[in-house]
């Protein structure tokens, strides 16, 4: 029975090294950004949405929706200055500086719509766009999970 | 303003990028093709939003410039090619196209 017992605690611990072993290879796999793209992606989609639905209204103007645009590049920057600290995936710093650029990009457009807010014409493929950056994202954090560590 | 032949416009960019993303072209031509594609309907879309005056200039430069960024984040994320090719590639397709847009468009948008 002891010698069930000290058998399993080796196979345990040979699986625990793998694992390590696992984790070094997938370096540039990034658990926390994984995580951020899909917060972003559902406030991002929730945002959009409840601004179109408001447009026309006062709740609507850009002014009513300034603090999301900062709270978003403040996210955003945050995972870029961790990653290249952590001298991380350059390519998701890459695509992290486009979506950076296209929530400017958003809440130009949603300044820019005055009182009328975030029409649906404005909207619609703003949210196309970001969407595609989110899912740019994912595609190369799946990369990194399967191993895939180039670039 | 005539109207936009997308088939024409996806088919000069995509001769653009080929030379460009040379030895990685059989592992990015879906994603350049898909790209290109979404450039085409979206230049599209924009002069006929542009012209029924639903988006203005300005408007027509940032969601073009949003999805440009779009297809650049999808360039970038394919194995291998990285953004400063997916930018030489993207810049030089859109360079070819360039006039009829302009032309099509009314103002310059590229």
């Amino acid at each position: 029975m002891v010698r069930g017992n000290v058998g399993w605690r080796v196979a345990l611990c040979g699986a625990a090294v793998v694992a390590l072993f696992a984790s070094c290879v997938t370096s540039k796999y990034d658990v926390k950004l994984e995580a951020a793209t899909a917060d972003w992606q559902e406030k991002i989609g929730a945002f959009i949405t409840d601004a179109e639905a408001k447009a026309g209204t006062p709740g609507g103007e850009y002014e009513a929706s300034k603090q999301f645009y900062e709270d978003m590049q403040n996210s955003i920057g945050g995972h870029v200055a961790r990653t290249k600290s952590a001298s991380g995936s350059a390519r998701a710093v890459e695509i992290l500086e486009l979506l950076s650029k296209d929530i400017e990009n958003l809440r130009k457009l949603h300044e820019s719509g005055g009182k009328g807010g975030l029409s649906k014409t404005l909207g619609d493929p703003a949210r196309a766009a970001i969407e595609t950056e989110l899912r740019a994202l994912n595609k190369l954090q799946s990369e990194y999970r399967a191993g895939n560590e180039n670039g | 303003m005539a109207d936009l032949d997308v088939n024409k416009l996806v088919q000069d960019m995509l001769n653009q990028m080929k030379p460009i993303l040379g030895a990685h072209w059989d592992q990015v031509q879906v994603y350049a093709k898909n790209e290109t594609e979404k450039l085409g309907v979206s230049l599209a879309k924009i002069q006929a939003d542009k012209l029924l005056g639903k988006v203005s200039e300005q408007q027509a430069n940032i969601l073009f410039d949003m999805q440009k960024n779009a297809s650049l984040a999808v360039l970038a994320a394919v194995h291998g090619i990285g953004e400063e090719a997916a930018a030489k590639a993207l810049n030089a397709a859109l360079k070819a196209i360039k006039d009829p847009i302009n032309k099509a468009i009314g103002f310059t948008l590229l």
